[in-house]
This record gives structure tokens, sequence and C-alpha cells, in this order.
């Protein structure tokens, strides 16, 4: 299995073990990726925010380039990334009159477009959960973690076509192939407040603690999440959240990734886990 | 019969209210009528709702009776666990395959009485109780059911039968053990196997192999080692109880058999050849029966007492065993055949394969395998050296290892060829050997045995390249050089076992393997009349195996003894379970088998592996999954003195039926809340659906009516409503159009009984747009329950205490996180699952959303003639709607088979009746426990002995539902044996029972009117039911009474009239015309009265309607359809005058344009209409600019209205007193008007001001339309209702929209009110006339506001259209067909029985004072004057045909010269002198 990556700027900065990990768990699994040449923004929340055709000329253009470059499949790891792909491919794929706009600008007339993927999906779906299985090395099975999904993932339904969208599954299934118990709880697709960290801080203190808050009381030990803004919310606003709120809670806010790689055996180093804020060390020792 | 006629006979598809409405009308008037249901019961969903609203009466009670009815109707056959399977014909002569599912159950010989129940082991969700709680895989699907007989739900065998070779069934043995009754379990599982406690320890369960358990979900269930636990348990307190030695049978056959081999397989057969009758001789050379278990097996393994024991129960007196008798050297195989009928081989595989062409073998110190343990097993012990050596991987080699160990061996070292993944032991044999010290050596092949002074010393071993060659044959191949030397003082030789087969004299054919060659399914030889079964056919193999074929071979013996054919019908095809639901279920291990430690094995013999425990094998048994429900453990057929159960029955039958019509009214399918998964549905254990709370709050529900809560079955305090959940939506673009009420009623059913609850339901609009509802809404917030306009995102569960958050905005537009203990999701209605599959079956066609297409005009028509559809399968709708569609597509199949009727029919015919005048009374009391209703208030055992202690009272019992069908055979049986001439039954209400017991009372040959009933539900449980004392003392009372009285009872005979076939409809509307066309397609004179010049009626005004239908061509026709039949007279211009009669048989006088006209005719028909409401409001009458709805709709049919703005204002006159109803039709003809007017000019600006926008059903999808094409709807309370006044020419709305919390001033050209719709002019006049009742609001009240919606309280008058409330089209034109068919009941009839007990006058205490005649409701009594003794006497004459007995004159006489003959008032003065204690 190859397809073309989109790391997207996040997976290049503030979500580096993103990347890592998630390469070296495709290297441990056999699944070939290759960087898409050229990348640029995807446009994110401040190209829609801006001007339609902007939004959608992005992402396209981005496609445009991995259809050129032999590739039908292109996975997209950010939840903004992957989302913009998604809704712009949509948007054209309904409106002959806008594709053809677009397709100007761009100066690329697609011919069969290009599959976009989560590597949710991959993982889940198109390697088949046996896989995973097979190549557990490291016993994770006492440590309880809540799937986070964030809200971008799974909506809206239609244009996303990716696990149920108010109840999604496929990271649950994922670690619990690795042997890893995930816990039921009633927050996998709230919002922590995305990117308005910066602007509305005070809104996202309060949907992160939120989340935070709900991970704890159903006893987890730590979240996996599959998305940089989620991390960023959830990792490096957890102390001012504690200190806001008066409490403690000390939750790892792993990358699904991460924690499929310790499973697989790949060195921690490989999957920099000591970037985070909130320290994973404690953690990961009760596991082993 | 020829193709071309027509069948006086009906097929009605779904047996809920409005099947059961429509088979009741058919076959009342002359239709033989099939009632199919896919369910074991008839009933449909309203048999699982607590109450119904708007009244809060009690769904089932209002049911029941009809459910009764529809299971005593001669004419209606229903057919239970059925559906359609094909359907050929034409309308009039359609041929319909039905398939039948097995009930496994006879009908006509269960009884209900419910013995089996208490026996069934297996616990399945109860969908009754929408699996809030188990019910048994033998069943009944409410306790009311009807059919009332009982149903097994079986889903196919479970794997684990099917995989055991001898036929063991470890599910049924399972679930006895799991339900404490372990003897039953070991008689289960002896009938299969006789050898359980063998089994139970050295068998190789390929059963756990295939449990879906451990296939599924985590590990198999140890079937095995609960075996043992079930046999070991028996056999130890066997000892202790010294249980009675069962006799053998005594042959009955003549037939000798001979069996040679005492092993599993031999003795197995004798076993069964015993049983039937047969004398049997086994043969042995051993000094000992047991065969190979008991020569080889290791006694760690197995105890040779434990063999010894089970091999002696088989072998009774009926078995004569000659042991060290070698066939073959003592007796020749030929003298054998000659001196027995038959022969079984079973003689094992019992000789050990050597290695001899190894180099060394002659070697001293050299053993074969079973020699060796077979000396060992005989307490010798065989010379070992220190170090053994075994050659071999399987189980003997094992075997051989572990007992080398325990008699002095050193070093055992097993080598074998395969890896350890490929060894052909059982891995948890290698498990214990392992433990104990055994090395095992794999992928090493001998290449020689080394010797000094001929004994041996050394084995050289060569490692294995291969053990197959490239054909797949044992042809081992080692590598070069690879030598590996195991010192060794012995070495022993495991490398498999043969058959000695040379005592055959080669009389049979063998195969090339050396075995006998035999028919797989007979296991006969290849000579008649040997068998051959076990290791000797299979090669070494198991017990079960040979226990199997043991069976098997008996089974052959038998029939080849018999003459009959070995192979019919052997070897069936079994249908395996399906995959059980493991999703959600939390994974559990089996249990651990315990062993004794290996290091006090060694030196000894004692059993290596432990016992479970109770506790253990209990917690083992309870993982069963249950896959197929039924475990067949007969338990039930034990029970069943019916002898009702037949296990065998075919799974499916099918029956043909030729029918010509049919009716499909298969119901609908809840929306599946799982879907949603923001609401948490399935994994939050307190959010439940709608239908779930109705189980909950009814009082034979799960928690037999306490309010619950799943979690932790506490009382919730807060409880949240959702609405519209799969409602309203992208996927389902409809409102489900009851959820509204059902929400308001369940929540105000919580209220009554627990006040202080804090309810809160979360809705988009309130649709409260039936009668009586919005009365009902108001009430309901009255009594505190909030409603709140806001649709929740999500659903929040609190971890631990699992108490629900939901964050909505409040009125006030803040966001709020409140927490509730309970939350109901109203799920929506969609369409019945095999909609489709009957849409394709039927050809007929289903609209946008998947529902039964049906018209405007034709509510009940499918696209196909002669299959008519009703209720919620042409779409979501209320009961008194479904009930209405029933009637109405019975009066289609009516109309369409008029000229069959009665062809086809039964009548009933009664015992003679018994004649008691003159007896001593003699009665019995049957009172009702009613479920909980009554005996979780009534100490009704203490009443029942009560009743024995009474005047004349012979017999008393207590029943748990006496109007059960049941009960009423078992009260006929009580009045056979006990000579009764009086019955009292102690239960619910006379109202809708007294018919019931009444017709029992004939069937056991009594007069009906020596019955009596004491109400001691409704009247008391009910009423005190936190007095559980002072019930039970109360219906003593109530009990004391009724005896009294009905020690005075006496028989009363009805008379007959006959009834007149004319019919009358008032009222020449849309429903009038087609309520009389419906009449006279079925061939009754109909007289159509019609007030104004015209018919027509409202429809004259409906210029057009929302799905694109002309409803003025319709009229057209409908009036020219009308007006040349023939046998339909129309009065224009008419008025009732005079109104007499009852039913059968009216008298009406009236005029028409000018002349009075008397008819005769049997069946009134009120269809009067309504009228819209004149508005006051909003200049209305002083602005030509301010019209009704009608008005405007006028307006847009004669061009455009010019208009740049129209705003509509809803509700005028609606909702509010004086009329606190709505008109229901106002938001429908708003869209329909703004679509209009969006459709003739896009840019007009269209306003809708409403207070909630009541588009329920379909209308939804206009309404989305509506707002999809621009046309603006604006909110408004009703305490800031908009304001109207001129503005420049123009008019200026202003209206305060609370989403906006600010006033929006909107100018317009064009104002429209919809106004209310209000009883026509003259309702009340003809009211009088006619005697009917009104509701508050003024239109006619029906005789039962859910389940008799087109009938009066009066019987013979019928009422359809606007004057019974507001309705749409569609919704008329149906009641209109159903008011015939309900006529049609009584028309199609020659005489109707007229009620017996009736008011009778007392002439000499009259003195005609004429109090009595004013109040009768019935108009039954006149005052008349005769000569008497020469003098004028007055008197009052009694209308027999009129009066309904319910005594208002008798109550209002001073002088008792008037009494209704069965309370007559020496009766009531028993009564009180019994309730006072006196006499």
């Amino acid at each position: 299995m190859k397809y073309a990556y989109y790391p997207g700027c996040s997976l290049h900065s503030t979500a580096k073990e993103y990347d890592r990990s998630l390469r070296a768990v495709c290297e441990k699994v056999g699944i070939e990726l290759e960087e898409v040449k050229n990348w640029i923004c995807c446009g994110s929340t401040p190209a829609h925010t801006t001007s339609k055709l902007l939004s959608l000329a992005l992402p396209l253009k981005n496609l445009a380039e991995i259809e050129k470059s032999g590739f039908r499949e292109v996975i997209a790891p950010c939840a903004a990334c992957f989302s913009r792909f998604k809704l712009a491919w949509h948007e054209i794929d309904n409106e002959p009159r806008l594709a053809a706009e677009v397709e100007g600008i761009i100066e690329h007339k697609f011919r069969d477009g290009v599959k976009v993927y989560h590597p949710l999906d991959i993982l889940s779906n198109n390697m088949g959960l046996s896989k995973l299985t097979e190549l557990v090395k490291n016993d994770l099975s006492g440590l309880k973690v809540v799937c986070y999904y964030g809200c971008l993932l799974t909506r809206p339904p239609k244009v996303m076509e990716f696990d149920v969208c108010e109840y999604p599954q496929s990271m649950d299934k994922i670690l619990q192939a690795l042997g890893i118990p995930t816990l039921d709880w009633s927050y996998k697709t709230d919002c922590c407040g995305a990117s308005f960290a910066l602007t509305r801080t005070e809104i996202v203190l309060k949907l992160s603690h939120d989340i935070l808050e709900a991970a704890k009381s159903v006893g987890a030990d730590a979240i996996a999440v599959a998305c940089p803004m989620c991390q960023a919310n959830l990792d490096t606003r957890q102390e001012e959240i504690e200190k806001k709120y008066q409490t403690t809670y000390h939750l790892p806010i792993f990358y699904f990734t991460q924690l499929v790689g310790i499973s697989l055996g790949i060195p921690a180093e490989k999957l920099l886990l000591t970037r985070h804020l909130v320290d994973t060390e404690g953690v990961l020792e009760k596991v082993r | 019969m020829p193709n071309n006629n027509k069948v006086g006979a009906a097929l009605v598809v779904g047996g809920g209210v409005g099947g059961m409405q429509a088979s009741l009308d058919l076959a009342e008037a002359g239709i033989k009528t099939y009632l199919l249901d896919r369910e074991t019961a008839i009933g449909g969903v309203m048999v699982q709702l607590d109450k119904t609203f708007p009244t809060n009466d009690c769904a089932m009670c209002s049911i029941a009776p009809r459910l009764v009815n529809i299971g005593r109707h001669l004419n209606i056959e229903v057919l239970t666990n059925a559906e359609i399977e094909k359907v050929t014909g034409f309308a009039g002569n359609f041929n319909v395959t039905i398939k039948k599912r097995a009930r496994y159950i006879d009908l006509s010989k269960c009884t209900g009485c419910a013995a089996c129940v208490e026996k069934c082991p297996m616990e399945v969700d109860s969908e009754f109780d929408q699996e809030l709680i188990k019910r048994k895989a033998i069943y009944r699907r409410y306790p009311q059911a009807i059919p009332s007989a009982f149903a097994i739900d079986k889903e196919g065998v479970s794997p684990c039968r099917t995989a055991c070779p001898a036929g063991v069934n470890p599910h049924a043995y399972i679930a006895l053990l799991r339900t404490g009754r372990i003897k039953e379990a070991h008689e289960l599982i002896k009938k299969a196997m006789p050898f359980s406690g063998i089994c139970g320890r050295v068998c190789h369960h390929p059963c756990e192999t295939e449990c879906y358990r451990g296939k599924l979900l985590d590990e198999p269930i140890a079937i095995c080692s609960l075996k043992r636990y079930i046999t070991d348990t028996i056999y130890s307190t066997q000892v202790a109880e010294e249980v009675e030695e069962e006799q053998p049978p005594t042959p009955t056959r003549t037939e000798k058999v001979a069996i040679i081999g005492a092993g599993p397989a031999g003795l197995t057969c004798a076993n069964d050849l015993v049983s039937l009758g047969y004398k049997v001789t086994i043969f042995d050379s051993l000094p000992y029966a047991g065969g190979m278990v008991r020569r080889v097996i290791p006694r760690y393994r197995l105890s040779p007492e434990l063999i010894d024991k089970e091999v002696g129960e088989v072998l009774t007196d009926s078995i004569k065993l000659r042991l060290n008798t070698a066939v073959g050297k003592d007796i020749s195989f030929a003298d054998l055949r000659k001196q027995f009928d038959a022969v079984f081989i079973a003689v094992g595989a019992q000789i050990s394969r050597t290695l001899r062409d190894l180099p060394g073998i002659e070697h001293e110190g050299v053993i074969l395998a079973l020699p060796f343990l077979e000396e060992v097993n005989n307490s010798n012990k065989p010379p070992i050296g220190e170090k053994v050596v075994i050659i071999g991987g399987g189980n003997v080699a094992l075997d051989v290892a572990r007992t080398a160990l325990r008699i002095g061996a050193k070093e055992t070292n097993v080598v074998c060829l395969e890896s350890w993944d490929e060894m052909l032991c059982h891995p948890w044999e290698r498990e214990e050997a392992v433990e104990e010290g055994i090395k095992i050596n794999n992928s090493l092949g001998p290449k020689r045995l080394i010797g000094e002074n001929g004994e041996v010393k050394r084995v050289e071993f060569l490692e294995v390249a291969s053990i197959f060659d490239a054909e797949g044959r044992f042809n081992p191949t080692y590598l070069p050089n690879t030598e590996k030397i195991f010192d060794c003082d012995t070495v022993v030789i495991a490398t498999g076992q043969g058959c000695d087969l040379g005592f055959l004299d080669g009389a049979l054919e063998l195969t090339p393997a050396g075995t006998i060659k035999v028919d797989p399914i007979t296991l006969e030889t290849s000579s008649q009349g040997v068998f051959a079964g076990g290791d000797v056919v299979k090669g070494p193999a198991s017990i079960v195996e040979a226990v199997g074929a043991g069976h098997e071979t008996a089974i052959s013996i038998d029939r080849y003894l018999s003459g009959k054919d070995l192979k019919e019908g052997r070897k069936p095809q079994v249908v395996v379970a399906p995959e059980p639901k493991t999703e959600g279920l939390p994974k559990k291990r089996g249990v651990a088998t315990k062993r004794l430690p290996p290091e006090t094995r060694k030196g000894n013999f004692e059993e290596v592996v432990l016992p479970l425990t109770e506790e253990e094998a209990i917690a083992e048994a309870e993982r069963c999954l249950a896959c197929a429900k039924c475990c067949e453990c007969r338990e039930c057929e034990k029970a069943c003195e019916a002898k009702a159960i037949n296990h065998e029955a075919e799974r499916e039958e099918w029956v043909e039926l030729n029918v010509g019509a049919v009716i499909l009214a298969p119901g609908y399918e809840l929306f599946d809340a799982n879907v949603k998964g923001e609401f948490g549905y399935g994994r939050y254990p307190n959010v439940i659906t709608s239908l779930e709370f109705e189980r909950i709050l009814s009082a034979s529900g799960p928690f037999a009516g306490e309010l619950l809560r799943p979690s932790d079955g506490t009382t919730p305090q807060k409880i949240a409503f959702i609405q519209c959940v799969g409602s309203r939506e992208v996927e389902a673009n409809y409102c489900s159009s009851v959820c509204c009420m059902y929400a308001t009623k369940e929540a105000i059913i919580v209220k009554e009984h627990h006040p202080e609850t804090d309810i809160t339901i979360f809705f988009t609009d309130l649709r409260a747009f039936g009668k009586g509802f919005e009365a009902y809404y108001e009430r309901a917030k009255k009594m505190g329950i909030k409603y709140i306009r806001c649709q929740p995102s999500s659903i929040k569960e609190v971890p631990g205490i699992k108490d629900l958050r939901i964050q909505y905005q409040n009125e006030a537009g803040e966001i709020v996180m409140e927490k509730f203990d309970l939350v109901i999701l109203s799920c929506g209605l969609r369409p019945p699952s095999e909609a489709g599959e009957l849409a394709e079956k039927f050809g007929l066609e289903l609209n946008e959303f998947g529902f039964c297409q049906t018209g405007q005009f034709n509510p009940v028509e499918t696209s196909r003639e002669g299959i008519y559809a009703g209720g919620l399968f042409t779409g979501p709708k209320d009961i008194p709607e479904t009930v209405i569609q029933g009637s109405a597509a019975a009066a289609k199949a009516l109309s369409l088979l008029s000229t069959e009727k009665g062809t086809l029919l039964k009548e009933k015919t009664y015992p003679p009746e018994k004649d008691v005048r003159g007896e001593e009374p003699r009665i019995g009391v049957f009172v009702c426990h009613c479920g909980k209703n009554i005996g979780g208030v009534v100490d009704v055992p203490e009443v029942v002995e009560y009743a024995k202690t009474l005047p004349n009272v012979v017999y008393a019992e207590s029943n748990l539902y006496t109007c059960s069908t049941d009960t009423a055979e078992r009260i006929k049986q009580v009045i056979d044996e006990h000579n009764l001439n009086r019955l009292i039954v102690a239960s619910c209400t006379p109202r809708t029972h007294e018919p019931l017991f009444q017709d029992t009372l004939r069937e056991a040959g009594l007069n009906p009117y020596l019955f009596e009933m004491a109400n001691i539900r409704d009247q008391c449980s009910w009423v005190h039911m936190h007095e559980p004392e002072e019930a039970t003392k109360k219906a003593r009372d109530l009990v004391r009474m009724a005896v009294a009285k009905s020690r005075l009872l006496e028989p009363l005979y009805p008379k007959f009239v006959s009834v007149n076939h004319d019919a009358l409809v008032i009222g020449g509307g849309a429903a009038g015309m087609t309520a009389a066309l419906e009449l006279a397609e079925q061939g009754f004179e109909t007289y159509l009265l019609e007030k104004e010049s015209q018919l027509g009626g409202n429809l004259r005004r409906v210029k057009f309607l929302l799905n694109g239908e002309s409803p003025q061509a319709k009229l057209e026709s409908l009036i020219e359809e009308v007006q040349n039949h023939a046998k339909i007279h129309i009065y224009t211009g008419s008025e009732v005058l005079n109104f007499e009669g009852s039913v059968g048989n009216f008298r009406t006088e009236f005029k028409s344009n000018g002349d009075v006209h008397q008819i005769n005719h049997g069946v009134v028909i009120v269809a009067t209409g309504a009228q819209e409401y004149k508005p006051t409001e909003y200049l209305y009458g002083q602005d030509e600019r301010v019209m009704t709805q009608l008005e405007l709709e006028e307006k847009l049919t004669n061009g455009n209205i010019g208009a740049k703005a129209v705003v509509m204002i809803q509700c005028m006159g609606s909702r509010e007193e004086p009329r606190v109803y709505c008109s229901r039709i106002c938001c429908s003809q708003a869209i329909k008007n703004a679509l209009k007017i969006k459709e003739k000019s896009p840019d007009t600006n269209v306003f809708v001001l409403y207070r909630d926008l009541r588009a329920y059903g379909f209308i939804e999808a206009y309404y989305r339309k509506a707002r999809d094409k621009g046309v603006r709807f604006i909110r408004y309370e009703l305490d800031e209702k908009p304001q109207v006044s001129p503005d420049n020419g123009r008019l200026k709305v202003s209206v305060h929209d609370p989403i906006l919390g600010a006033k929006i001033n909107i100018s317009c050209d064009l104002l429209t009110l919809a106004a209310a719709t209000i009883p026509r002019d003259g309702t009340k006049d003809l009211a009088q006339k006619l005697k009917l009742p009104l509701t508050g609001d003024g239109f006619f009240l029906e005789a039962h506001m859910k389940l008799r919606p087109v009938d009066f309280a009066t019987d013979g008058i019928f009422l359809c259209g606007l004057a019974h409330s507001p309705k749409l089209i569609d919704e008329s034109i149906a009641q209109a067909s159903a008011a015939a068919a309900r006529a049609s009941t009584i028309l199609s009839k020659q005489q109707i029985q007229l009620e017996a007990a009736i008011s009778e006058v007392v002439d000499e205490n009259c003195d005609g004072c004429a109090y009595c005649i004013d109040p009768c409701p019935y108009d039954a009594l006149t005052l008349i004057e005769y000569m008497k003794d020469g003098a004028v006497k007055k008197t009052v004459e009694v209308d027999e045909t009129a009066c309904k007995g319910c005594g208002v004159c008798q109550a209002t006489c001073p002088k008792q010269g008037i009494f209704v003959r069965n309370f007559r008032p020496d009766q009531l003065s028993a009564m009180a002198n019994a309730a006072l204690g006196i006499g």
C-alpha cells in the first residue's frame, strides 16, 4: 500500500510528533507514504472566512499536484486539512460550474480526482485491524484511554463519509485491536475550542476543561486524539485550565499514532513522546 | 371454483387495532375473514401501551374485550407467526400463499395454563417489554394475548449440540444447571450419553470448539467440566440417598442381537436396543466390560470405579454379557451370525502399532504403549527403567510418559515427528505433562535403537525434513547428519493403533486403512444385518464418536429387524442457530481448570483434574450465550398436561387462501434510536425510548407499574422528554403525528402517580391537533409539566451515577446545562419493516417516505384494485384514525364483495339452555388478580376463602386473568363439574367484560343473566391502591353483595327485531356523499339529506390541494356518481323534523324543498359538517384586504392576488377561550396558500405568524418546501398576539418574535386569518332531535375516543366528517367509508338481538305521574292510558327496541313502579342489606 502524504503545516511544526509517529507506524505496518511535492497551505479556517473560492482553490491546488504526480489517494492526518480537502472536493463534485471556475484558477482539470483519507480510516478499514493485533509487541492493557475525535473529523457526515458521525468508533477499534482498553464517554465529538485558542481563550479553557473533566471522571489515564488542534488545546492549556478550575488532571494527550507506535514496539524517541507539555512518562511507566 | 367468481372471504394482514377493526367489520357484515399477524399473538402496539390520550383510559382495558371478540368470533380465523409468501389473482379472487412459522404448540390443545413457563430454563429478551426484562423461550406475548396459546421461540440448534457426535445437548443441560435443576440436567445427559462421568473427564469436547462464545467473544463455555460437575454431584448424592434402582424394561421382541465388543459403542447400542425391547448379548475377549476406556486410560485421568459404575448401569439383566469370549477363537463369526438376527461389531482399535523396520526394535526394554498401559491399569507394575523414551506424540504417548513417571521413571522423554504446533495430542494433556516434568522433543524421527547386551540403551533420532510427501501421504524424511541421541533403559512405542479383524475371516469388506467399510448413515457393513461402528470403522477416535455410532446402529438394527427402510429420514438437515449478539457484552473468561499441584502427582494415580465448585459451575453456566433461544431440554413437555407441545413440528408450513380482497395493516416500526449516537441510546441505560417508557409505566410492565429507572431501580425525580427523534429530519421528512401527545400523556401519568416529579418536554412545535388534545396539553401545563422549545443536540452521561446532562437554550435565550435522572426519546414512526416486501408481493406503490401510496380522495385504496391499506401503513397516525382506516378499508372490501356476503359464514350454536328455575342457587365465584391490577393491592386468596363461606357459594377460585380464553374454558368446566347455576366474577368492570362472561355462561348451557360481576378493580383496587387492607375488606363486601344479588337472579330472554335495510345519511358534503355511495354500492337503499340547495358542502370551497390533486374535478365526479346511483335518493334543501325508533328500525320525518317526507330506515349516518368561524378581530369585515384562508383560496383561484406582501395570522379563534381546541387544518391551509402564492408570484413575501406549526404527517414536507421557497414563519406567543393597523394604504402587522426577542413590523397588502373550524349552525338542534351527545366544543361526541371513533353510544347511528371534529379531506373520506362499514354490520343482518335487561313497568305501582319520561335518554318511555276496572288508568309503556336498561327511570320513580329487569328492587335491597351486614 502506497499513499501520497499531505502533512500540512501543523505536522511540520507544532504536531511534529504526530508526523513522526504516523510515519513510524506506517513503516512498521508496511504502508508507504510519499510526501506531496510543493504542497501549500490547505487554507484552514482563515481561507473560508475570507473567500469561498480561495477556500476551494487552496486544497484543490494540492489535490491537483497529487493527481499530477500520479497518485489517486492521499492521507491527510490533520483534521483541519482533512476537512478542507473533503469539503472542497464535495463542493466541486456537486457543482460542475463551480468546478470549472476553480479548475481555471488552479490551472488543472481533474480527471478522476483524488480520494482523501484520514489515517484512522486507513488503519481501521483499508489495512484491517487483525494486522495490528498480529504486530503487538508491548502490552498496554493497563492503560485506560478515552478516544477523542473532536468536532471536525466526522462532520458533516455526508461529506466526511468517515465513521459514525455522532459516535465514532474507528480510533477505539484500533486501540482495542492493540489490547488497549478504551473507555466509553460522552465527549467523543465535542468541540475543544479549536482555533479560538488565541482570540477567545476563555472559550477554549471552558470547552477543553469539560473534555478533560469528563475524561477524568470516567477514569481515563490518557486521552488519544487525531487532530493537532485538539492535542494542542488539551495539552498546552491543561495547566492553565487546572489553575483556573482549581483541579488537577495530569492527563497526557497522545496522538493515537503514538499509542499505536508504543504498542508495536517503536522506540519512544522515534515517537517524540517527550514533546508533550503534560509529561507522558508517569503513565507509561505504570504500564510497563 | 371458476376464476371469474368473486370470493366471500377477505384477508387482513396485521393484527393491530386497524387490522382488528377491519376484521370485525368484515366478519360482522358477512365476509369470512382471515387475520394474519407476524407475531404469535394479535394486538399490535396498542397492547404494549399503558394509557391512551386524551382520556387516560387503560390501553389494555380498552382493547382486551376486542381481542376476545376476535378470538371468539366464528368467522374470523387468526393466523399467527405468519407472513405473506405469494399473491396471484385479481380483485375479487386472490390466491394468497402464507408461510407460517412453527409455534411448536398445538393451538387446539394449549389451555394457556402456563405450567410450561415455570419449567423453561431459557431466558431471552422480552420483545413485548422492549427488552427491559427477560421472558422464557416458551412464552405468551402478553397475558391477554389472542390466541392465548403459548409459543416456543426456537432459532435452530446451538452449535455445541451440532458438534457432539453422541448427540448430547449441552445447551440444555447447562441451562438446567444454571436454574438449579441438576437432576433434570443429569437425566438429559444420560439419554444421549450413558458414560457422562467418563465423558466429563476424557472427552475431547468438540462442542467447546464450536461454542459461539469462544468464537465471538472470549472463551468457550467449559462444557465438559460442567458435565462432569453435574454427574459427580448426582453420583455423590446417589450414595447418600440410595436412589431406587430403575427396573430394566422387559424384552418385548423375540429377535436376538449380538454385539462384539463391550466398549462405549457396543454398550451404547446394547443400552438403546434393550430399551426398545430387544434381547442383546455382548461378547468381549477381556475379563471386564468397558473396552479401551477401561483397558488403557490411566487412573489419574479416569478411575476404574467410575468406569465400573457407569458400565454397570448399562449392563442390566436384559443384557447377556459374555466376557473372556473372543469371537474367532471361542466362537466363530459365522456361528455368531447364524445364532443372532443382527450383529454389531464394535471391537475398537485395540492393537498398538509397532515400528517393525526400526533397527534395534528387537532389543529388550522396547515395549508397546497399549500393553504397557493395560498392565498398569491391571494394578501391575511393569518393569521399566529410570530413563524412558516414548516414541510418538499423541495422547497415548503422553499417557505412557505420565504413567511411567508415576511408577518410578526418573526421566521421560517424549520424542515425536511433529513440531510443537502440529502435535496430535490435546493441548491440555500436553500442558499437564509438561507440568509434571515430561520433556517433549519435537521434529525428530527415530533412526535406530542402540542396545548393549540385548538391552536397549540409546535411541538415535534425526531431525525431520518433512512428514508428508507431495501427495499428502505419511512418508517422513529426515535431514542427514542431525543425529540426536537419548540415553534410555526403556523405549515405549506409541505410534498409533490398529484393528485386529482376523476373526472376520474375510467375511466383510474392509477399507484400505484396514477398518471395516460401512454405509456412512446406517453403519451397515457389506453384509446385510451386520453393522459396525466406533474405532473399528473410524480408526482410533473418541468416546463420543463411539457412543454416537452405538446410537445410530441401534436405530439401524431396530429398523432392520422391523423390516423398515434403513435410511429414510436419517440425518435430517440441521439449522444451526444464528450468531448471538455479542456487541456490548462484557468479556468474561471461562473458569480455569484446577489441577493437583504437579509435585503431589508423582508416585500416585490420584485424579489430576479437580472438580468445579458449585459457585464455579453456576458462574460458568451463566456465561452461556443461549444461542437458538429454546434449548430443547423438553422440560416443558413434561410439564404440559394437555400434551400440546410438539418440538418436532416442521419449522415452516404453507397455507393457501382464496380471498376476494386483501387489507394491509402491518403497522409501523419505531425509529431505531441507536442511529442517533448523540443521545447515547443503547449505551446510557437511563436513556430510553417512548415505547420502553410505556412498558415501564404499565401495570403489567417490567417493573409492575413502578416508576423505576433502568440503571439502578430508583424512582427518577427529574425526567426529560426529547421530541422528534427520528422525525422531521432530512431522512424522514415527515412528522410522526403522535409523539407530542404520547409524551404529554406519559408525562401526565407520571405526574398523577408522582406529583413531585420534575418533567421537561423538549419540543419543536407542540402538535396537539386532534380532538380534545389542546385541552389535554393545557392540562399538562397546569400540572407543572415544563415545555421547552429546543431540540437538544446531545446527551452527556454523568459517569458512575448515570444521570444525564442536557444542554439547551431556555426561554430567556440562555444556554443551560441541566441534569436529569431519566431521558425519554420520543421516537418517530417509520414504515413497517416489511413495507417493501409487501409492496413487491402485492404490486403496490409506496410513497417517497416508504409508506403505502394512497390519495386524498381514496385514502385506503392502494394502487392495485382489491388490495386496501389502513392504519400506519398509509402514514403516521393515532389510534382512532387507524381504527377509522380499518373500517374504511373494510367498507371498500364490502363494496367489492357485496354480492358474496354470507356465502362462507359459519354460525355459532350454543348448547341447549338448562332450566334452573326452582333450583336452589349454586354459586361459583371467580376472583381475578388482573395481574397486579387487583392482586397487587387486594389479598385475592383471602377474598376467595371468604367467598367460600358465603351462603349458596359452592365453589370459589382465583385467576391471574379471568378474562383470558383459557379461564373461560376453565369456568365452563367448573360450571359443569359443580353443577353451578349462578356465576360471579369479581374483577374489573361489567362495562367491558360482562358480555364476555355472559357468553361463557351460554356456552356452558346457562342463561347469560345468571351472571353477576363484582367490580373489585376500577372501584376498589385502583382507588384504594395505598390501603391494601381496606381494599381487601371492600372486595369482600363487594363479593358478598354480588352473592346476595346473585341468589335472586333469574333467567332473561332477549327479543329479536327485524332490520330495515335502508340507510339515512344526513349531510351531502364529501363525507356524506362518500358514505352514501359506499352503502349504495353494497346494495342498500340510501337516503341522502342535504341542507343546502346543492351537494358538496365545504368541499365546494376547496380549490386546490397540497399534493396537486384537483378537488373540484373530484367533487364533480362524486356528485355525478351520487346523483346517478339508482340506490341513492337525494333530498336537497332538507331539514330533519322528527326522528324516532331504534337500531334497525328508525323513522325519520323531514322537509325537503317544502315537501314533508317520512322514511323508515335501519341506520343513520350523521355527516353534517362544520363551518369556518367569522372573525371579529384584525379588521375582518372592515377592511377588504383582511380575509380568511378559505376566502384567500377563492381569490387565488380566480387570479393573481397582486400583493407584494401577505401576512397570515394563525389560530384565529382557536386554541384560546372560548374555543380551547386546535382547528387542525389551518396550518396546512396556510402552507398550501403560501405555496400557491409563491408559485404564482415568487417575489411576493409571505409571512405566517403561528403559535405552533402543526404540519403533522406528510404535511411536514410541504412545510419544509414552503420554507425553501422563502415563506417566512414567525412564531408568536398567545400573550403577545400580533397587532394590525392601517398604514399608509397598506396594513401594518406588528409581532413580537420570541427568538429575536424583538418586535417585527411587517407592512403588507393582504392579511389572511386562519379562522377556526366551528360546529355547523343547527348542530345542536339536530343533536337534540336525534338525542345525540355533543362535546363541550359543540361537535358530536363519539362512543369512544380511541376505539369507536365513528359510532355513537346509540346503536345504529354513526358519525363522520367535520361534524366529528376538524379534519382534512382524506380523513373525512376515510371516516365516511368507515361509518358506512359500521352501518353495514347492521344492515347486512336480517335481525338484531335486543337487550334483555331492560325496564319493566309494575302496573299496580305506577300511577302515571310521568316523572320517568323526560329523564329517559333513549326516549323509550311513553305515557299511556287504558281502561281498568271501568276507570282510566295511566301507566307507562316501554319501547323494548329503544330501552338500553340504563335505569334512569328506576331512579326517578318514587313508587317502585318501574325497574330494570336484572336490577329488581328486591335484588338491590339484598345487596344493600349485604353491604350493611343485615340478613
